[in-house]
């Protein structure tokens, strides 16, 4: 085989590879060729004296990985983008993953994920709906696959390679494709214009859900167990957040429809929640915080815990219906008002006012301190 | 010899090598050759990943009418052998451990 017949032979054989980094490895395999030439050896004898290309091309690609780090990084993960305007519903069903839904200034739906060795993917899309399902294997079986087999020369040899590989860089990603180390990367982010034309869900189940910065025509509901909700600067048509066994966080939220937050076994907090129609914050076992929650219609449900903080605007607008057993109300129940406010909670205290009321009795003695001063100047 | 261990070890070679003078593939490998069996197929992936590192600068050079990349150690290359020694010391207790238990 002539120089040129090897060059080609090997060009075709490491065809998967980037250009540039092909053209690296053909002109050092030439240097070597022609060196090995210049030694003494005739075309043929140069030739023959190279591994067979398989060889070649099999380590050349398996080693290309590793060597850019951060390239990989990102190589590994898998982002798929679409033009906003062509859906109207993105639904994501995950397992085992943090979820996050952000937004960004351009018009394109993007779902970003990292696929590690349990995991399955699957994009549909239909009728103007994206679906990205996830499946994942449960756990143990990460463990029993991770977990070093007999203590083996040859295991032994790795753990010193990986010694050797001065930072630790190669462990630890192994580490992380077999699910043992997450980190922020492995998460699934949905990002979504700032004005989205449409609805969102989150079906998660066994991590949280993390939700920031979006509006969104329709509705939003996310779902997960075991993992906690967070909802922060976030619009939409009715909003609903559902999760077990943790706690639901939501802070500058509006829905111009219903709006409700509800777990088991953990705590709800709302700061400046709103809805034009209904406000339900509903647990069980963990104490409700709200700070500004405004609706025409609020209603408020725990055991075992209390209810604290503050409702926007004045009691008048308000009928107020408590039920407390085992505790203290700090609300007398009203019969007049268009608004209502319900609060039920039992082994825990009712400690809940109204806003407004305090602002006004500031802003009165403000008016005053200025006629007083007024006065005394004039 | 395992992978991940070859390579840590021609890693360390190639540095110690370039430590007595700039130098190119072929006479790498041919160097290398006395220490450890390397081929060329183990060897670039090795020089890759030291330049990315920047344990290790490439230049190219005329020679005899056609052009060779050289390779030259860099400081962090010269740091890098020093990390090396000191983790074979960590390797080596080991090492006495293992043999003492197999007798």
């Amino acid at each position: 085989m002539t120089r040129e017949a090897f060059l080609e032979a090997l060009e075709n054989a490491l065809i998967s590879m980037q250009e540039e980094e092909r053209a690296g490895v053909l002109s050092y395999y030439d240097e070597i060729l022609q060196d090995r030439m210049e030694a003494g050896m005739s075309e043929e004898e140069a030739v023959r004296s190279m591994e067979p290309i398989e060889v070649i091309a099999a380590r050349v690609l398996d080693e290309a990985e590793p060597a850019p780090q951060e390239e990989e990084k990102r190589g590994n993960g898998t982002e798929v983008c679409r033009p906003a305007a062509d859906y109207n519903h993105v639904i994501i069903r995950a397992q085992n993953r943090e979820v996050r839904i952000e937004s960004a200034v351009d018009d394109t739906i993007k779902i970003r994920y990292q696929i590690g060795g349990n995991d399955v993917f699957e994009l549909h899309d239909e009728n103007g709906t994206l679906t990205l399902e996830h499946q994942n294997r449960p756990i143990a079986s990460f463990a029993n696959e991770a977990a070093p087999q007999n203590f083996t020369l040859d295991s032994l040899l790795k753990g010193i390679g990986s010694v050797l590989n001065s930072i630790g860089e190669f462990g630890r990603n192994v580490l992380t494709s077999a699910g043992i180390l997450s980190d922020e990367s492995s998460a699934i982010v949905l990002t979504l214009p700032r004005a989205f034309c449409g609805a969102v869900t989150v079906e998660n189940r066994n991590a949280r859900v993390v939700t920031e910065n979006i509006n969104c025509s329709g509705d939003v509901r996310v779902a997960t167990s075991n993992g906690r909700i967070t909802l922060t600067d976030v619009g939409a048509g009715s909003i609903s957040a559902v999760t077990a066994n943790a706690r639901v966080e939501m802070s500058n939220v509006y829905a111009r429809s219903s709006l409700e937050a509800m777990t088991s076994n953990g705590r709800i907090s709302a700061v400046n929640v709103l809805s034009d129609v209904q406000l339900r914050l509903e647990t069980s076992n963990g104490q409700v915080e709200t700070e500004l929650i405004d609706a025409p219609e609020i209603r408020i449900a725990t055991s075992n815990a209390g209810v604290n903080g503050t409702v926007k605007g004045t009691q008048s607008l308000y009928r107020v219906h408590t039920r407390v057993s085992n505790g203290t109300s700090s609300l007398a129940d009203t019969f007049a008002g268009e608004r209502s406010l319900d609060i039920l909670t039992s082994n825990g205290s009712i400690n809940v006012s109204f806003a407004e009321e305090e602002a006004e009795e500031t802003e009165t003695e403000a008016e005053e301190d200025v006629q007083e001063h007024e006065e005394a100047n004039g | 010899m395992d992978n991940q261990l070859k390579r840590g070890l021609t890693e360390a070679c190639i540095l110690k090598l370039l430590t007595y003078g700039d130098s190119y593939g072929y006479q790498l490998v041919k160097d290398l050759e006395e220490v450890m069996a390397v081929s060329e197929s183990t060897l670039y992936p090795v020089l890759r990943r030291l330049e990315a590192d920047s344990a290790l600068t490439v230049y190219t050079m005329e020679h005899n009418g056609r052009l060779r990349k050289y390779y030259a150690v860099t400081d962090i290359g010269r740091s890098r052998i020093g990390d090396f020694l000191r983790e074979w010391e960590e390797v080596m207790k080991v090492y006495e451990f293992i043999r003492r238990e197999s007798k």
